[in-house]
């Protein structure tokens, strides 16, 4: 095979085919459209010549069937519909297959897939024959009939497309005379025919076949035969809308001796009248003269070729192609010749020279025009990934039978070619969710008063050195409560974060790997997988991605990325005589955080940031880079208090670093400039390093490292972990820091502050002092129908309070019993980690914690109750002797786990904790519980394989499972659920007391104690 | 990989094996000059933090950002003292990665000798035996053959699996 003409040929048959896909699309919109209609027949019609003619027998075959099938359809006039146009589309497919396969190995495929798709083809081709002759078909005699009696015409689709075609052939065809209309569609016939037919002045089809059989019988050199295949190829022609090339203004003048009637004076009307006149006239003739098919394929692409040539031409002259290896090469010889400037004009400048600071500066500029075209010249536009767009929504929408436009603005906004390749699959799973999820059904639309059509919007603009795209649709939104709810039952929020988190952060979670809302799993999306995937692509190329979502209204993610890779803007800053490079892209803001702020917190140790209103977590970069500082050193003359350490360095910079999920603040010394760097790869010494993202050299000569802020954050979520007390690190995989944060009460007495964990207090009460009462038992407070003990912590603590009139009380109960605790003063409740540094000597507290930077003694409440009633939790000391119900409790979520054990400590049950259902295996493998309680939603193995695996184990299957879970299964799903004796809701305190209760109270030793409550 | 020296190889190639030695505290070295770019003195070096001991940070070589490696270090010896004199040879290794190896002196370019030269003798250290092709024995010194590729692998931090994975899956 000659190579050169092969190449020649994919070049031409994929630039013909990347826009065949578009035009099937549009055809199935209008398909009256004649013209476009013509378009895609050539384009099949061309690659399927060309085939012939280097001997690719597989691809043309694939492409003759579609072609026939085109030439069929243009030939009866039939209007396709979206099943035929899918069949093209999978025909263009096919050959876009062969095409791809030929590009790589030089060959076609070997063995012949497409023989179900042929035959598709073929009878699809029948099928029209069939659907046209017998006057199924919209466009029949019947429907010409009704155009020419009725002129007002305004429902008829065919009318705005003849006028159009008319005109676009009159374009093309300029001058044209009689004999070039004629040789337009009847070029197959002998010269001598086509002359008589000028000179008896019918020159096009609609003329030819008005003027009947008879008089092109009578015509010189025409045999019956000839004037009878004449006549047929002229309606095919008429049918088709070649016709209308004929009435072209030039050609009417030509024509209007012998057609004088149908002077077009008044356009499209007057077109239409003598289209239809003598089809509604001709039927009888047409049956036995049926057109052949192939007659008018040939000028059909003779017609068509002019104008896609006119299309393409002055592309091809005024470019050539390049190796992008070598523009990638070009590249970097430019980023180093910036490089090689910025040192240049430092020393030019240095020196003072006027004659060398004027040749500097015109290096200076010729560099930064070289740079800016080279960075154009690897520029492609959005288009080039936005093409596909149309046809995966289509292909979804039919799917999933839902209708949805694709709108575009901004396709010719220009990327580098790296960023856009690595959006193309973020994009792709985007659109998918976007139809999948987010555009409702058609019925579910109109009952919410949105047109049934949902409409997937995608914009790109370019803004100051970025490219923003936005990828909007009218759907039915995210719910940011679902989200939560979801979260929160994957363990990846605790049920107090997710209250308190605004809904735009609950929206980005939806980037967590393995949260995905919808309710069913399709094979679109909806695996759980992607999104998360999406984020990552995007970050990798330096971009964030940002959802924002409206219940009702529709969903909009938006995507920012830098227009180039290989130039960013960077923040230097300096620390502790170090420079490095933060990205500008990932720098939301600067602060300067003296170490006299009043903003800085220090919570369980952890530097914080007071900004707006929320605590800032602070990355200290020296410590995390563990460069040494000079002032702790200073300091250094022995044991240091952490405390203070932390005090004397927390100076400097904040540059506050926002990658998505949660902003952050890295310290620095000092911020020393903006500068536009090369980002250039680190050897190999430094990938295990995933703070750092690249070097650069700066314009003194100089390398500098460059942050990567995922990195970066990464750290910071490490050193957290490793901070974190004892207790706490006990959890482990719990990643994120508020995992440990608890909600505590703050109180004052004499000058000391106490914090006591929220979990017990009921209320925070403030009333008249008069109401507390003396009875025999000592204080009492009427509360809620009830009297219950009131404790002074004045009197506790050692130093009693000064009373006023209005006293404070703190309302404790554990449900059931409720007790008064009386404070002097209340401070604040804080959702902090409750670090305690020292343990305490006294029963009554747990221990010391810093809180807000005061020294705050952490009061144990089952203590301070049990100064009231030493039975509050257990009636009998007897009791902790006695053999104590077992029950296995799974489940991977520390914070419920937090929340759960109490409970069933309350009960004095003995506990086996076990994250997830492995590890509740191992335990169920040594010994035997009285029980099991169980999540569902659990790593390495869920609630229903650990029952199905206790089920299946002879000496274990009498044990009660009892499925603790925040998403129960299904109430038909009798299989799972009858895996559990119960299944109870994780939030529901009171169920999972009372079922424990009644199961275990009667057969427990510890039953009296359960009535005590 | 293509440059491992061998007695039997070296004997077959008409072409001579030329090394470059260096001084590494008392021990000379010998890198196959194909491996060596070019020598040069001290550069501007910026420090990276947290880098492996070996790694004395980044130099910039006509826009060419190296990684500097302490050879002393490698291979177990003290730390250079302030002010030492050095020298920077520009290796290239395999994977098309430059390195600079940063050693106390730079002497002159030998042959290989097959007469001298032996098989890395086992009282070597252990980080010697890895690194070794053999030991040309000369009157006054024995020069250590050193596979570069096999040298800088030596240096390549193993990555430490993070215990991060844990996370909520």
């Amino acid at each position: 095979m000659d190579e050169e003409l092969l190449g020649e040929f994919l070049t031409e048959s994929n630039e013909n085919l990347a826009e065949i896909e578009q035009q099937l699309m549009d055809l199935e919109d209008s398909p009256q459209d004649a013209e476009l209609l013509g378009a895609i027949f050539r384009t099949i019609h061309t690659i399927k010549g060309s085939c012939g003619f280097i001997g690719l027998s597989q691809l043309e075959k694939v492409a003759h069937a579609g072609e026939n099938l085109l030439s069929r359809i243009r030939s009866t006039n039939f209007l396709v519909n979206e099943d035929i146009v899918s069949l093209l589309l999978e025909d263009a497919d096919a050959i876009k297959g062969i095409l791809q396969h030929l590009d790589a190995n030089g060959s076609e495929p070997d063995g012949d897939d497409n023989v179900a798709l042929i035959s598709r083809l073929h009878a699809a081709e029948r099928l029209v024959e069939t659907m046209a002759a017998g006057g199924v078909a919209p466009p029949g005699n019947s429907e010409a009939e009704k155009v020419s009696t009725s002129e007002a015409l305004t429902p008829d689709p065919v009318a705005p497309s003849v006028s159009e075609a008319t005109v676009s052939a009159a374009v093309s065809l300029p001058t044209a005379g009689g004999a070039e209309v004629l040789s337009a569609w009847a070029a197959e016939y002998e010269d001598e025919i086509r002359e008589s037919l000028v000179s008896a002045g019918l020159v096009t089809p609609k003329q030819v076949v008005g003027a009947g059989f008879a008089t092109l019988k009578s015509l010189d050199g025409f045999t019956p035969a000839e004037a009878l295949k004449l006549l047929g190829s002229a309606k095919s022609a008429v049918a088709s809308g070649q016709g209308d090339v004929a009435n072209a203004p030039a050609v009417a003048a030509v024509t209007a001796p012998v057609a004088p009637a149908d002077e077009p004076e008044a356009g499209g009307s007057a077109v239409q009248g003598e289209v239809t006149a003598p089809v509604a006239k001709a039927p009888k003739e047409a049956v036995p003269t049926t057109a052949p098919v192939p007659v008018k394929k040939k000028p059909a692409a003779k017609a068509g070729s002019p104008a896609l040539q006119a299309k393409h031409k002055p592309a091809s002259a005024g470019s050539v192609r390049v190796d992008v290896d070598l523009l990638d090469e070009l590249m970097n010889q430019v980023g180093e010749l910036v490089l090689t400037r910025n040192r240049l004009m430092q020393m030019v400048n240095a020196t003072g020279s006027m004659e060398l600071m004027r040749v500097g500066r015109d290096v200076d500029q010729i560099t930064e025009q070289l740079q800016e075209k080279l960075l154009r010249t690897r520029m492609q536009s959005i288009q080039s990934i936005w093409s596909s767009v149309p046809r995966i929504v289509r292909d979804i929408g039919k799917q999933l039978d839902k209708k949805i436009k694709v709108v575009m603005h901004g396709e010719d906004t220009e990327l580098d070619r790296t960023i856009l390749n690595a959006l193309k699959d973020p994009l792709t799973h985007i659109i998918r969710n976007s139809c999948d999820h987010g555009i409702e059904q058609p019925e579910s639309r109109r009952a919410a008063g949105k047109p049934e059509e949902g409409t997937l919007t995608l914009s790109a603009k370019q803004e100051s050195g970025f490219i923003l795209i936005n990828i909007q649709d009218d759907g039915a939104g995210i719910d940011p409560q679902r989200i939560k709810t979801k979260a929160v039952a994957m363990g990846v929020l605790t049920e107090e974060q997710a209250g308190s988190m605004p809904d735009k952060a609950a929206l980005q979670l939806i980037f967590h790997a393995g949260l995905s809302t919808a309710e069913k799993v399709s094979n679109i999306s909806g695996r759980g997988v992607g999104m998360d995937v999406v984020k990552t692509s995007i970050e990798k190329v330096g971009g964030t991605a940002e959802i924002m979502s409206e219940m009702g209204k529709g969903t909009n993610l938006r995507i920012r990325i830098p227009l180039t890779l290989a130039i960013i803007s960077a923040m230097i800053v300096g620390i502790r005589g170090h420079r490095l490079a933060i990205p500008q892209m990932s720098v939301q803001e600067l602060l300067s955080a003296p170490e006299e702020s009043q903003s800085w917190r220090l919570i369980a140790g952890r530097p914080f940031f007071y900004l707006r209103g929320s605590l800032l977590p602070i990355l200290r970069l020296c410590d995390t880079m563990k460069l040494p500082d000079r002032r702790s050193r200073k300091a250094a003359d022995g044991e240091v208090k952490p405390m203070d350490e932390l005090r004397q360095v927390n100076s400097g910079s904040i540059v506050v670093v926002d990658m998505g999920d949660q902003p952050f603040g890295v310290l620095v010394d000092e911020i020393i400039g903006a500068e536009e760097i090369v980002v250039k790869p680190l050897g190999l010494h430094f990938e295990h390093l995933k703070f750092y993202g690249g070097c650069s050299i700066l314009g003194d000569g100089r390398v500098v490292p460059i942050m990567d802020c995922n990195g970066l954050a990464g750290m910071l979520q490490k050193t957290e972990e490793h901070d974190v007390s004892a207790a706490y690190a006990m959890e482990k995989g719990a990643g994120v820091s508020q995992e440990s944060l608890q909600h505590t009460l703050i109180y004052e007495q004499g000058g000391q502050r106490y914090a006591i964990p929220m979990a017990l207090v009921e209320r925070l009460e403030n009333f008249e002092a008069s109401r507390i009462e003396r009875s025999s038992k000592g204080e009492v407070l009427q509360y809620r129908d009830s009297v219950i003990p009131v404790l002074r912590w004045g009197d506790m603590s050692g130093s009693p309070s000064v009373d006023g009139d209005d006293i404070y009380c703190l309302i404790l109960s554990d449900g059931h019993k409720r007790m008064a605790l009386q404070v002097e003063d209340v401070i604040d409740i804080l959702e902090i980690p409750l670090d305690i540094k020292m343990m305490s000597d006294s029963p009554l507290f747990l221990g010391t914690a810093i809180i807000q930077d005061i020294t705050t003694e952490v009061v144990d409440v089952f203590e301070v109750v049990k100064q009231v009633d030493p039975n509050w939790f257990s009636r009998n000391k007897r009791e902790e002797q006695e053999v104590r119900v077992k029950v296995l409790y799974a489940e991977d979520a520390p914070f419920f786990r937090n929340l759960v054990v109490p409970v069933l400590e309350s009960l004095k049950l003995e506990i086996w904790q076990a994250a997830d259902g492995e590890e509740a295996v191992r335990i169920l493998e040594e010994k035997t519980p009285d029980l099991i309680l169980t999540d569902i939603e659990m790593p390495h193995m869920d609630g229903y394989e650990l029952a199905t695996w206790v089920k299946e184990h002879e000496q274990l299957s009498h044990i009660p499972i009892v499925a603790l879970t925040a998403t129960p299964p299904d109430e038909n799903d009798t299989a799972r659920r009858s895996l559990f004796n119960e299944i109870l809701l994780k939030f529901d305190r009171q169920s999972i007391e009372d079922y424990l209760r009644e199961h275990l109270g009667d057969n427990a030793a510890a039953s009296s104690d359960f009535a005590g409550f | 990989m293509g440059n491992v020296i061998q007695a039997e190889a070296s004997k077959s190639s008409s072409e001579p094996t030329e090394l470059l030695t260096c001084l590494v505290g008392e021990q000379w070295i010998g890198i196959r000059v194909q491996n060596v770019r070019e020598v040069v003195t001290k550069q501007l070096r910026t420090e990276m933090p947290l880098s492996p001991d070996c790694v004395m940070g980044l130099i910039n070589l006509r826009g060419k950002v190296i990684t500097e490696i302490e050879v002393r270090t490698v291979v177990g010896l003290p730390p250079r003292p302030e002010g030492m004199a050095l020298h920077v040879a520009i290796v290239e290794t395999c994977n098309g990665e430059d390195f600079g190896l940063i050693v106390d002196d730079v002497g002159e370019v030998v042959e290989l000798d097959l007469d001298n030269f032996e098989a890395t003798p086992r009282s070597l250290g252990s980080i010697w035996i890895q690194v070794s092709e053999g030991v040309i024995k000369q009157q006054s010194r024995v020069i250590v053959v050193v596979n570069v590729d096999r040298f800088i692998s030596l240096t390549i931090p193993v990555p430490i699996a993070v215990s991060h994975d844990e996370d909520i899956s």
